[in-house]
């Protein structure tokens, strides 16, 4: 029975080991929120990671968690990419958070689903990139996992959205986004060194 | 000679030892010598030629045809230079003709320099049909004036040309022009070697050659022994100054002929086909040879010049624009295979052709060894031009900016690395609240606003008459049903509908 498990885990790289094989993470981002940072495993965002952000339709602030990341890497002169976002990247609110625009490079939706991936991948894999952040058109598990040993080898992050329920994405670190009263509502699915689930609400000034 | 003390100040030592002393004066390395070489023929290379046929090139001179150059078949039939067409046709019936092209002949003779950059780096064009290089530091090299002469005679053999030498480019030239093929090294022997040269020869405009003759002065030699002022005064100040110049009393100066750089090589395919896998392996042999050509020009290219023979007459170009010059073939090549990815060939590939048209100097990436961020910016601007290549150009860019109070008008899409940061704008900015995204057109929710809840007051946006694009909105924070925050305005210039435009994402 014992031999039979550990052939399956060996094989299968999509099954998730959880806190068995976890080895605590060296470094970790802020995320610029309090609440959030006592929640996640590493005490802030991983890097060089992928990060999968599930929400049911777009604009309910998802890309406000991740604003003032973005802006603290564009004044490090690190470069952003924004690859396949459903609506136009509005200059004036981006220089409002604080982003460099000069370093913030979109990548228009494209007709190949494979080339959202195989650009993604090209961009994390980059030493001058430290962010990509994907709007994923269909979650599909081995594209998750190509990208998330393209992030661990650039030590990039790579955030992506889509609004598609996944089964068996391998991505590390699984966030729920919800619209609430008060803000946003995070419900960490999946965050490798945690058993825990843990549900955050963040009050998000849009 | 006192005159000459007076402004001794603007020579520098050496010069003015060698002005003041001319009799000590050897062949130093320093002292000019001009080779000359004139093709006489050049104009009549022309490649629709008939071979063994009298043939002559012809030049329109007031209304009519004269022959400018003829083969030597015409020649030996009575036709010379200078002769109307229709005389030329009443010596020789079968006569050939051709309109002369001087585009062609500057294009032959450039040609020509690139094998007379072999001998030295100082080469100037004498239009039409003679090159004129400076041979004095060569002759080390060479092994002395005889052997460098052999050299280039060895050089030239499908020309009939004339080559002598002299220390002024003006007296090489003169004597090449006229086939008298010497080698005069000593400036002091010129007037007397140059002398016998008759004036109608020497490229002086047919006007002044003609108040010449009929002065009863008929070659240089005639005009040598006339007073200088008297020269001057009648003839103007130029003529004597191109004998000045012919003599070595006034410096004779000619600027230098630089080659633009070029480079074009092509490669037959084995096995017809059109295979990306074997068009790369073909590609790659060509890139390297165009890398080691840039190397040895110390050069590199933002442009690269692909075609894919599909037989003699159909090609499939594939030209390869790059936002920053290199010279790896290894990147090009990385490149040409994204391209090659999305390109369909509507036949097989027999032959592949790279051109080089334009070469731009080599600048060495700034490299530092503690200092990462110049070689990450290398890469990442190689790593923007491959995924330009291969998902298109348009589809990779940045935004900016613009200072304009219409939302859909307050940014662009700008080209990489050249976003505008406009600190008036930003400030200005600074005191809106504007949706993360923008939806490029604003989408009418009829039926959805009245689930919306508004959670801000209006805001009044309005105006642009100058532009004809004059718009009345108040735009509103709203939550929809299923919790999105969106920025949706009305329209009080048209039709008082309701839009969304935004989304606070």
């Amino acid at each position: 029975m014992n031999q039979s498990l550990d052939a399956l885990i060996r094989s299968n790289p999509l099954l998730w080991q959880g806190a068995s094989r976890f080895e605590p993470h060296d470094e970790s981002i802020s995320s610029g929120f309090e609440e959030l940072d006592a929640v996640l495993p590493d005490g802030g965002w991983p890097t060089g990671t992928v990060i999968e952000i599930m929400v049911d339709n777009w604009g309910i602030g998802e890309l406000q968690l991740w604003l003032s990341l973005m802006a603290r890497f564009s004044q490090q002169d690190k470069w952003l990419t924004m690859i396949a976002p459903p609506y136009v990247p509005y200059a004036p609110a981006l220089i409002n958070a604080g982003i460099q625009l000069d370093r913030l490079l979109i990548i228009d939706a494209m007709v190949n689903a494979q080339d959202i991936w195989w650009s993604a991948d090209k961009i994390l894999r980059a030493q001058a990139s430290a962010m990509v952040l994907v709007w994923l058109p269909k979650p599909d598990p081995r594209g998750i996992r190509r990208l998330q040993l393209a992030a661990s080898a650039g030590n990039s992050l790579g955030v992506f959205f889509h609004r598609q329920p996944c089964t068996g994405s391998p991505a590390p670190l699984r966030l729920q986004l919800r619209a609430c009263e008060q803000g946003l509502d995070i419900d960490i699915i999946k965050a490798r060194g945690s058993w825990q689930r843990h549900t955050v609400t963040l009050n998000i000034q849009t | 000679m006192n005159a000459n003390l007076n402004i001794a100040p603007k020579f520098t030592p050496a010069e003015f030892e060698s002005y003041v002393e001319p009799a000590a004066e050897n062949l130093s390395t320093t002292e000019h010598i001009w080779l000359c070489i004139c093709f006489p023929e050049l104009a009549l290379q022309i490649p629709a030629r008939e071979q063994g046929m009298p043939f002559a090139v012809i030049e329109q001179q007031k209304n009519r045809h004269v022959i400018y150059a003829a083969c030597n078949i015409a020649q030996s039939q009575g036709i010379t230079p200078g002769m109307p067409l229709n005389a030329a046709y009443a010596l020789c019936r079968n006569l050939r003709v051709c309109m002369r092209d001087a585009t062609f002949e500057r294009k032959k003779l450039e040609q020509l320099t690139r094998q007379a950059a072999h001998f030295t780096p100082s080469i100037a064009l004498q239009e039409p049909d003679a090159l004129l290089m400076e041979v004095s530091s060569s002759l080390k090299l060479f092994g002395g004036m005889e052997k460098l002469q052999n050299h280039v005679r060895d050089t030239f053999p499908e020309y009939d040309f004339s080559l002598s030498v002299a220390p002024t480019p003006t007296a090489a030239w003169l004597l090449a022009h006229n086939g008298l093929e010497k080698t005069i090294i000593d400036k002091a022997s010129l007037k007397s070697v140059l002398g016998e040269i008759a004036l109608i020869d020497t490229g002086l405009s047919m006007k002044l050659v003609e108040g010449l003759s009929k002065s009863g002065l008929y070659t240089l030699r005639d005009l040598w022994r006339l007073p200088r002022d008297g020269l001057a005064r009648r003839f103007g100040v130029s003529l004597l100054e191109f004998l000045d110049r012919a003599c070595a009393i006034q410096p004779d100066l000619r600027r230098v002929f630089i080659p633009g750089v070029r480079f074009k090589v092509e490669l037959e395919l084995l096995v017809h086909s059109d295979s990306a896998h074997l068009l790369l392996i073909a590609l790659g042999k060509l890139l390297e040879q165009a890398e080691e050509f840039l190397r040895s020009h110390d050069a590199m290219t933002d442009t690269l010049n692909i075609e894919l023979w599909h037989d003699h007459s159909t090609h499939t170009p594939l030209p390869i624009r790059l936002q920053k010059a290199a010279r790896q073939a290894e990147h090009f090549l990385s490149i040409i295979t994204e391209r090659l990815d999305h390109l369909t060939l509507p036949h097989t590939v027999e032959r592949v052709t790279l051109r080089i048209d334009q070469v731009l100097p080599y600048a060495e990436p700034h490299a530092d060894l503690f200092d990462k961020r110049e070689s990450d910016k290398q890469d990442w601007q190689q790593l923007t031009e491959l995924i330009k290549a291969r998902i298109g150009n348009e589809k990779i860019y940045c935004v900016q900016t613009i200072a304009d109070h219409r939302p859909e008008r307050a940014w662009q899409y700008c080209s990489i690395g050249k976003t505008h940061n406009n600190s008036n704008t930003q400030t200005w900015i600074k005191t809106l609240h504007r949706p993360t995204g923008l939806l490029s057109q604003a989408q009418p929710i009829a039926a959805d606003r009245k689930k919306l809840k508004f959670i801000t007051n209006a805001e009044r946006i309005e105006g642009g008459w100058w532009d004809d694009n004059d718009v009345c909105r108040d735009y509103y924070v709203a939550v929809s049903a299923k919790g999105s925050r969106w920025w949706v305005y009305r329209d009080l210039k048209q039709d008082n509908r309701w839009y969304l435009h935004g989304l606070f994402t």
